[in-house]
């Protein structure tokens, strides 16, 4: 299937529900201001991709997802059932060159309560065929997919993915998106941050820009498109937070609260 | 491998480590007396044990365990018990006693014999008791061939109807202790005052035996007799007989005090190789100016089957062929006498204060194929400024306490003297070349006397055994084992010993002597330690030995280097003889074990420590002397 | 209960990274063989004596040991960013912190007791009698000594260990890592005995409070604990140090302290 029908077959999921909800939630670093007020929400079943410069929070903000943070002020709410909440993948995944990628899933695996399927983990992000190796001699797209399969280590329902395809190869990104498209497919919330506004395009179904700590849109790619008038995400963001942040009354897409 | 398998294993090594505080090491309780023979013994002489061994006679003993030293001690008698328990430095060698075992009377219906010595009518009842559940009979006249005894019952009412019995008092085993304390009068201070008694007693029994010299001739053989025989027959007592120069075939027995005078080398008594050539059996016979040759060859008596303990060495030792056989003839003198013999030269028998001097006794050319130059026996002699050449020992003695060797010189032999149950002797500036041991004390006696003696190229130079013995001023050079230490509380004092492959050998178990004040320098090893886990310390009052350069440095002045020396050490071995090694013996490395090893002495391997190394040798010129001697 | 599990699991991987790690391995070979090397040399046999020998090596060489095996545990995590990971899997700090010294103090004491009973079997076998006639009795030298000092040098590796956990947990990057770790240990060597040599000369303290003091520097309380435990019971005066109580808390309150603190800086809560 394509990512378009993938997007399609979500939006139709009428009775999705609200997995994450994120209001006011401001956080500084002594006097650096880095997230203001930021509210949305991500339903189950969805992918937000969360767009912006460099330096704009938005890892900050998944590490506070991911609950590495806490917020200085608002409340991070992500519902789930008992075990994993969150699956996290940072941005450069590093795990111990002693183990195994099977080892390594194996581990996380147990220390979940849930009994985990290391080879269905595995197979899901195409890791199978070395799943003997030594951590230590992975290249780093495979690293990067063993750090995506950790992530999925216990069923979270949502997905917290820093940059999950930065400095791949058109290959592995794709493969990447395969394993996110699947991910949403199975109904987990999938927040990821990521520069690559191409497959944004393609796999979200609600788009979060951040500039300068502020969320300026919250809405689905199509919306955004819409409410500035550009063709591309590319010039949308360089509408909304561009420049010093001329930020712009803010996008909200139609049915997110 | 999983954490958990790997957990458990070493928990459960954890766990066995941890009874190591359940169960607590060996506190004496668990000890139970040994066998006596087993144990190392010291306390009372060979002689006196042996004596009171065959005669019957009880000699209460002790067994000690201590904490730091896995031979078990034993004791003979409790005042060398109480002495040894209280000596300075005694926990600092042994550690502390864990358990103390004493003879138990309790049953064996002990008594007293005229003598005071004590029997017992039901020996086999003798068992062992701990010193502390123990009481004592004390001042009862009771006696050991040692001295007094004091005597141990298990059971309270025994030692109390033994002292009903035959006097004395009842003491607990504390009582025992404070008493019998410090009552042993310090055996080398006795050793010396006894030495200078000694030498004048030798003087006074050689200036009495000269007298002999000036009896008036009565018969001149050749002139008014024809045979050596019939003068000695003819003539009267306490006159001389006097024989010119020639040969005379002479097999005699005399059994009057009189002087036979030769006229030298010239005068010749020839026994034609049958047995011995002159027997005296009379006391004041004097034998002097004259050649003795064609004696027996027999050098051991038969054996026979007799009481005596010591009947076997007497018979067998003493009826060999000699020159000249002295049988109870106190206060003989042999004097200016030259034997050639394949056996014995003088052999004397209970003839204290006899005197051999001036003599010159040449036996085999192989020891084992000849005897003694000097065979001693029962006899509280003089030998002196004698020359014994060849043969097996120059002067053997056998019981003959209170013997006095001085002045001689013996060479090619296999001992120069050999004392066998002999105390009390002494044994003065005697050189001895060429000879497996220079001077040699056996069996365990006490209170001898090794004194001024020169020893040079020999397999062992002195070789000491027994108790409360005095080695002094001896100068030891060119032997395997300079001076071999086998005694217990004796001392070895400004000796000097160069040049020897090993200077000092400490062989014995007890390690209770002192060593002070000797040069020892030069030698391959200067020390060598026989036994595992003995600790000798070498000082006393703050001054050790010389041996030469040794690590370390004397910042105060006071004569000592400020670092701790250990001759048998691999380090300080070689710091004395090279730069490298004087360099590593600073090492911190090396200090910090050492301070380590210091904490709990006693455990360590076998080793000598002296803790404060002179800077200087103590006989300076007798050291330069002897170093030029050994250069030329 | 799962939370204890999840330790297990975490110590698990700890202990496996040890084994993994050729570094470690070639260091604890080699603290085996210098053991070993100072056992075979003092060739004293005895027990005793052999605790005498080992015990400034094992007091030098256990921190260093306890110190390379711990300081990179969670230090390591932190730098890669797997404790990031780590921290978004539902461990506790207590299972986290507790887990990572378990696996290791598993992996020291192997190799802590590996020497230990590497040079304890040259005892049997150096002490050739010399009098094969004349009775011996076993002195106080005692196996169980032996054992108790075994015991005694594996609580104490247990406690540089937490020291070195701690480190880790602390140590926001490698080269503050290694300064805090060297830092450490040589303070449990020196450090801390010459501060307390410093407030006895300058007379601060009296003889009686110096007993106590000593508890406060591990080397010193582990070093008391040697001397009253196995020393003592033959005999030999030692050195006066701490009572073997007040040595006692005085580690357990150093290991205590030390994952408690490790805990609470593992992380945020």
């Amino acid at each position: 299937m394509t990512a378009d029908q993938s997007v399609a077959t979500a939006r139709s999921d009428e009775s999705a529900e609200t997995v994450v909800e994120v209001r006011d939630v401001s956080r500084s670093f002594g006097d650096l201001s880095v997230l203001e007020d930021v509210s949305f929400s991500v339903e189950a079943g969805s992918v937000a991709c969360l767009v912006g410069p460099n330096g704009s929070g938005k890892t900050t903000l998944l590490r506070i997802l991911a609950g590495l943070l806490s917020p200085d002020d608002g409340t991070v709410s992500v519902t789930g059932e008992a075990g994993r909440a969150v699956g996290y993948l940072a941005q450069q995944p590093v795990f111990r060159s002693q183990f195994t990628v099977r080892e390594t899933i194996a581990f996380y695996g147990r220390l979940v309560d849930a009994e985990t399927d290391v080879a269905a983990i595995l197979d899901r992000v195409g890791l199978s065929t070395v799943a003997g190796r030594r951590v230590g001699a992975l290249s780093g797209g495979m690293m990067r997919l063993l750090g995506l399969a950790q992530a999925t280590v216990g069923d979270p329902p949502v997905l917290v993915l820093d940059e999950p395809s930065s400095g791949l190869d058109p290959m592995m990104t794709r493969r990447i998106t395969d394993v996110i498209a699947g991910l949403r497919q199975d109904g987990d919330a999938v927040l990821l941050a990521t520069h690559d506004l191409r497959s944004v395009e393609r796999i979200a179904d609600e788009v979060l820009v951040l500039g300068r700590g502020e969320l300026v849109a919250s809405a689905p790619p199509e919306t955004v498109l819409e409410e500035t008038g550009t063709a591309t995400l590319e010039d949308a963001l360089e509408k909304l937070a561009g420049d010093d942040g001329g930020v712009q009354a803010g996008i909200r897409g139609g049915d997110a609260a | 491998m999983h954490v958990t398998h790997a957990g458990i294993l070493v928990g459960v090594v954890l766990l066995v480590s941890a009874t190591g505080f359940a169960a607590t090491p060996s506190g004496g309780e668990s000890l139970s007396p040994v066998p006596f023979d087993e144990t190392l013994s010291t306390g009372m002489t060979g002689v006196d044990i042996q004596q009171a061994d065959s005669a019957g006679y009880v000699v209460p003993r002790a067994e000690v365990f201590y904490s730091q030293y896995e031979y078990v001690v034993g004791y003979y008698g409790m005042d060398a018990l109480v002495n040894s328990l209280d000596a300075a430095g005694g926990t600092e060698q042994f550690g502390r006693p864990m358990a103390i075992f004493v003879t138990d009377l309790s049953g064996t219906e002990p008594y007293l014999t005229e003598e005071g010595y004590v029997r017992a009518r039901n020996s086999v009842a003798q068992g062992w008791v701990r010193a502390e559940d123990a009481a004592f009979v004390v001042d009862s006249g009771a006696r050991t061939p040692g001295g007094p005894a004091t005597l141990p019952f298990g059971d309270r009412v025994d030692a109390e109807r033994f002292a009903d019995a035959h006097g004395g008092e009842v003491v607990t085993w504390s009582t025992v202790r404070t008493r019998l304390a410090g009552g042993e009068t310090d055996p080398l201070t006795r050793l010396a005052e006894r030495r200078a008694d000694q030498q004048q007693w030798a003087n006074d029994s050689v200036a009495g035996a000269r007298e002999l010299l000036d009896r008036p001739t009565s018969v001149v053989v050749g002139e008014d007799a024809p045979t050596l025989a019939t003068a000695v027959e003819r003539a009267p007592p306490n006159s001389t007989v006097v024989v010119p120069p020639g040969t005379y075939d002479v097999n005699l027995t005399i059994r009057k005090p009189v002087t036979i005078a030769g006229s030298g080398e010239n005068t010749v008594l020839h026994g034609e190789g049958n047995g011995t050539v002159l027997t005296v059996r009379s006391p004041d016979v004097a034998v002097v100016s004259l050649r003795i040759e064609g004696i027996g060859d027999t050098r051991v008596g038969q054996s026979a089957e007799t009481e005596a303990w010591d009947d076997r060495i007497r018979l067998i030792y003493g009826r060999g062929d000699a020159g000249i056989r002295l049988a109870d003839a106190h206060g003989a003198l042999v004097q200016n006498v030259t034997i050639e013999t394949p056996a014995n030269g003088v052999v004397a028998l209970n003839s204290t204060g006899a005197v051999v001097r001036d003599s010159t006794v040449r036996g085999s050319d192989r020891p084992a194929d000849g005897f003694m130059g000097v065979l001693a026996m029962y006899s509280a002699m003089v030998v002196e400024d004698s020359e014994f050449v060849g043969g097996r020992d120059g002067v053997y003695t056998h019981y003959a306490n209170g013997i006095v060797v001085r002045d001689n010189t013996m060479s090619s032999l296999r001992y120069g003297v050999h004392e066998m149950y002999t105390s009390d002797a002494l044994v003065g500036n005697n050189t001895v070349t060429d000879a497996s041991v220079g001077l040699i004390v056996m069996t365990r006696p006490a209170g001898n006397a090794l004194v001024d003696n020169r020893v040079t190229d020999a397999e062992i130079g002195i070789s000491t055994a027994g108790s409360a013995s005095y080695a002094v001023g001896n100068v030891v050079t060119d032997t395997a084992v300079g001076i071999s230490i086998g005694t217990d509380r004796s001392l070895y004092a400004r000796n000097t010993v160069v040049d020897n492959g090993v200077g000092i050998r400490a062989a014995t178990l007890l390690p209770t002597n002192t060593v002070v004040a000797n040069d020892i320098v030069a030698n391959d090893r200067p020390v060598s330690v026989g036994n595992r886990g003995t600790r000798n310390i070498w000082a006393t009052d703050g001054t050790g030995n010389y041996w030469g350069a040794v690590p370390g440095l004397d910042r105060d002045g006071d004569g000592t280097v400020d670092r701790s020396y250990r001759p048998d050490d691999a380090v300080d071995r070689v710091a004395g003889r090279s730069a490298g090694g004087y360099a590593f013996a600073r090492s911190p490395a090396v200090g910090t074990l050492r301070q380590f090893q210091q904490a709990i002495p006693g455990l360590r391997g076998a080793s000598v420590v002296d803790p404060a190394p002179r800077t200087e040798p103590v006989r300076p010129a007798v050291l330069e002397r002897v170093r030029k001697e050994e250069d030329s | 209960m799962s939370s204890v599990r999840r330790a297990g699991e975490v110590a698990q991987r700890e202990f496996l990274t040890v084994l993994r790690t050729p570094t470690l391995l070639a260091l604890a070979a080699g603290y085996v063989f210098l053991l070993t090397a100072v056992a075979w040399l003092s060739v004293a046999g005895t027990y005793i004596a052999l605790v005498l020998d080992l015990l400034t090596p094992v007091e030098v060489l256990v921190p260093i040991l306890a110190f390379a095996f711990g300081y990179r545990a969670i230090l390591g995590d932190r730098e890669s960013g797997e404790l990031e990971t780590v921290r978004t899997y539902p461990v506790s700090r207590v299972s986290y912190v507790g887990g990572v010294y378990l696996g290791r103090a598993v992996a020291v004491l192997a190799a802590v007791l590996a020497g230990l009973v590497a040079a304890a079997l040259f005892v049997p076998f150096s002490s050739g009698r010399d009098l094969s006639f004349t009775a011996t009795h076993a002195t106080v030298d005692s196996p169980v000594l032996y054992l108790r000092f075994v015991f005694l040098t594996a609580a104490f590796a247990l406690v540089v260990l937490a020291l070195a956990i701690l480190v880790s947990a602390a140590a926001r990057s490698s080269r503050g890592g290694l300064a805090l770790g060297v830092g450490a240990v040589v303070a449990l060597l020196v450090g801390f005995d010459s501060a307390i040599l410093t407030t006895l000369a300058g007379g601060f303290v009296s003889g009686d409070s110096l007993t106590a003091l000593l508890a406060l520097s591990p080397n010193s309380a582990f070093r008391s604990l040697v001397f009253v435990t196995t020393l003592a019971p033959t005999g030999a005066s030692v050195p006066e140090g701490p009572a073997a109580l007040v040595a006692t808390v005085g580690l357990a309150g150093w290991a205590v302290v030390a994952i408690t603190a490790a805990t609470f800086v593992v992380w945020n809560a």
